[in-house]
């Protein structure tokens, strides 16, 4: 076994039995709502910051002082940590799809209740166009959510907590700005060659979107991850 | 004498405070405590040996290998205990050992179990609920299952009740029982190292005061008490901590002093303790003379 | 072996095992060539320093009251003439102890207990 993974292997141990009966109970939760087509992508994306919050919060606070009696590199713990983070965001993106692709497929809303029925059908009835638009939106929540993480990670690891706290606040709010911005000039159809890109008309178009999404935020990680690596490697525990 | 740990002129400063020139050595085989007020720089120290601090110069050595390039190879070896756990708190010892056991090459499952069970710490229960006693003993544990060839403890009886230090005094006693194993143990209660430790180093304001043998500083220095006028005013230049009250003085001396003291005078042994009260009086009686001269 | 140790004794704790040791050489309840505790375990047992412990076997070594045995550990030595001298001294000295004692308690002045023992050695 290799650092990186004697040092996954280790968090997985310390997370477990805080995250494992949430992780698989949400999960439950979410694939029981899918088979009814009730809508919870949105759910599931608030639901996996909830679960990597208390992660990460494990992984900042309690462990300096081991990372100094371990026989392990800082880069391994370093590496360890982002690894996890992008792994963890990836598998709430896959839990995502598969809610999606059980909404689409369920027919068990026709046991629910009429009122609700008519809300849950209205979704399995979406064009496929806008079917896939949602997977869209999904893979963006994540790809931000994970570029985010990552960013605050090596901030807290090359500076501290605070600092990277503030900064998040003001990346957030400058990123909910542009998005606003953005969007009105798209529904006042001014900027008609930015909406091809960012809402491609096709499914095919779409689906390339998603995965350039998980590519970058691939590269992201990769990105923030190796520049922790090389100014963090020598900071003091 | 193969030395286990040396530490040469490491200097190492921050805002308000600094090690300099903290020079000392711990032969294989020894226990040595390391003592000193609170703020003296012993975690400091202890957190450079691990090179959890970038030292801004000296060199440390331990096992004969290189405190930052060696790192790795001297953790394999080394055992820290430090005042509070350092694990996840939900755990109990078996994830514990789970999570350790990988980072080891010579981790040793059976004597982790027997430990646990000769320490009477239950393998099933959350660490977090164990007591301070309890804790200290599971990181002594730790060390043990991965044979640990020296054991450093940062103030690890602060906090303990009488009887967990006994335990911890008797656990040490045990282990230094091979001649190859060492122990470096910081603490500001002195009697836990009086009568186990063989070595003493005390640390004052970030420098070394005194290293050598216990005995040594037991014969370096007594107590002296009279009355003020019996004492000359050259030997009270030579006094450590100088302390004059109504009824007389007190105040720690160089026994290479000795024949200088008039009969009137008293002495008699000082104890680690007593060293560090007057050391750190000196201190203070240095720092008011100053502030006299501004 | 009996050692008890004083934490409150003037006498430093080597002295103290040192003393405890010969009596118990010199009183015949430790038997010649008896093999004493290792450095290392006699510090065990004491919870005192291994340095302490290596002083005294030092020294009693250097009295001739144990020897060394490379690769094996320390013996208590054989009684040799000097050492069954010291003996017989410290039995007499505990001998006139207790008849000079009795006899003061009884009354007599010095010079009467000293004639008392002439009288008994010309006997």
């Amino acid at each position: 076994m290799n650092d990186i993974m004697k040092m996954i292997r280790f968090d997985l141990i310390s997370v477990s039995r805080l995250t494992v009966p949430y992780v698989a109970i949400f999960a439950a939760v979410c694939i029981i709502a899918a088979l009814f087509s009730l809508p919870i992508g949105i759910f599931c994306v608030v639901s996996f910051v909830m679960i990597i919050a208390p992660v990460q919060g494990i992984n900042n606070s309690s462990c300096k002082r081991l990372y100094g009696m371990l026989p392990v590199n800082r880069s391994a713990v370093i590496k360890a940590l982002f690894i996890e983070i992008t792994f963890t965001l990836f598998a709430g993106e896959l839990l995502a799809f598969l809610c999606f692709l059980i909404v689409r497929n369920s027919s068990l809303y026709k046991m629910l209740p009429e009122k609700v029925m008519h809300f849950a059908e209205d979704l399995t009835k979406m064009p496929e166009k806008e079917y896939t638009m949602l997977y869209m939106l999904a893979a963006a929540a994540f790809a931000f959510i994970t570029i985010i993480l990552c960013y605050a990670q090596m901030r807290s690891e090359i500076k501290s907590m605070e600092a990277a706290i503030r900064e998040l606040i003001i990346i957030i709010a400058v990123f909910a700005a542009a998005v606003s911005f953005i969007s009105v000039m798209i529904y006042n159809e001014k900027l008609d060659a930015l909406k091809n890109i960012l809402l491609p008309t096709t499914s095919a178009g779409k689906w390339l979107l998603i995965a350039i999404l998980n590519a970058v935020t691939l590269a992201a990680a990769y990105l923030f991850c190796a520049v922790t690596v090389k100014k963090a490697s020598d900071k003091e525990l | 004498m193969e030395n286990i740990l040396e530490i040469k002129g490491l200097n190492k400063a921050y805002d308000g405070f600094a090690l300099k020139d903290v020079t000392f050595s711990l032969p294989k085989g020894y226990i040595m405590g390391f003592v000193g007020e609170n703020g003296s720089g012993k975690t400091t120290t202890i957190r450079s040996i691990l090179n959890m601090a970038n030292i801004d110069s000296g060199k440390i050595s331990v096992f004969g290998l290189d405190s930052i390039t060696d790192t790795i190879a001297i953790k394999e070896k080394l055992g820290v205990v430090f005042d509070s756990l350092y694990l996840a708190d939900h755990l109990n010892a078996k994830q514990i050992e789970k999570q350790l056991k990988p980072f080891y090459k010579d981790w040793d499952s059976k004597e982790f179990a027997d430990r646990l069970k000769s320490f009477g710490l239950p393998d099933n229960k959350r660490v977090g609920e164990f007591s301070k006693g309890m804790k200290m003993k599971l990181m002594i544990t730790i060390a043990l299952s991965h044979k640990a060839d020296f054991m450093i403890l940062d103030e690890p009886t602060s906090g303990l009740d009488p009887v967990a230090r006994d335990e911890l005094l008797d656990i040490l006693a045990e282990y230094i029982e091979d001649e190859n194993r060492s122990v470096l143990f910081s603490t500001h209660i002195t009697s836990d190292v009086e009568r186990i430790a063989d070595y003493v180093t005390i640390l004052h304001d970030g420098q070394v005061w005194f290293t050598g043998t216990k005995d040594e500083l037991s014969e370096k220095y007594v107590i002296l008490r009279g009355a003020e006028e019996d004492i000359s005013s050259a030997l009270r230049e030579k006094c450590i901590g100088f302390h004059n009250y109504r009824n007389g003085f007190d105040a720690l001396l160089s026994t290479e002093y000795l024949d200088e003291v008039s009969d009137e005078l008293v002495t008699e042994k000082a104890n680690i303790d007593e060293i560090l009260v007057y050391v750190a009086k000196e201190d203070r009686y240095e720092r008011h003379n100053e502030n006299d001269k501004v | 072996m009996k050692i008890v140790i004083k934490n409150k004794s003037e006498l430093p704790i080597y002295e103290q095992i040192e003393q405890q040791i010969k009596a118990q050489i010199l009183e015949g309840k430790v038997a010649e060539d008896e093999q004493l505790p290792s450095i290392r375990q006699l510090a065990r047992d004491l919870k005192i320093s291994v340095i302490t412990t290596t002083r005294v076997y030092n020294d009693l070594a250097e009295e001739g009251f144990i020897i060394s045995v490379t690769g094996k550990g320390y013996f208590v030595a054989p009684s040799n003439n000097e050492l069954l001298r010291e003996r017989m001294l410290c039995e007499m000295e505990e001998g006139f102890e207790k008849a000079v004692l009795n006899g003061r308690n009884a009354g007599l002045s010095d010079d009467e207990i000293i004639a008392a023992l002439k009288n008994f050695m010309e006997e």
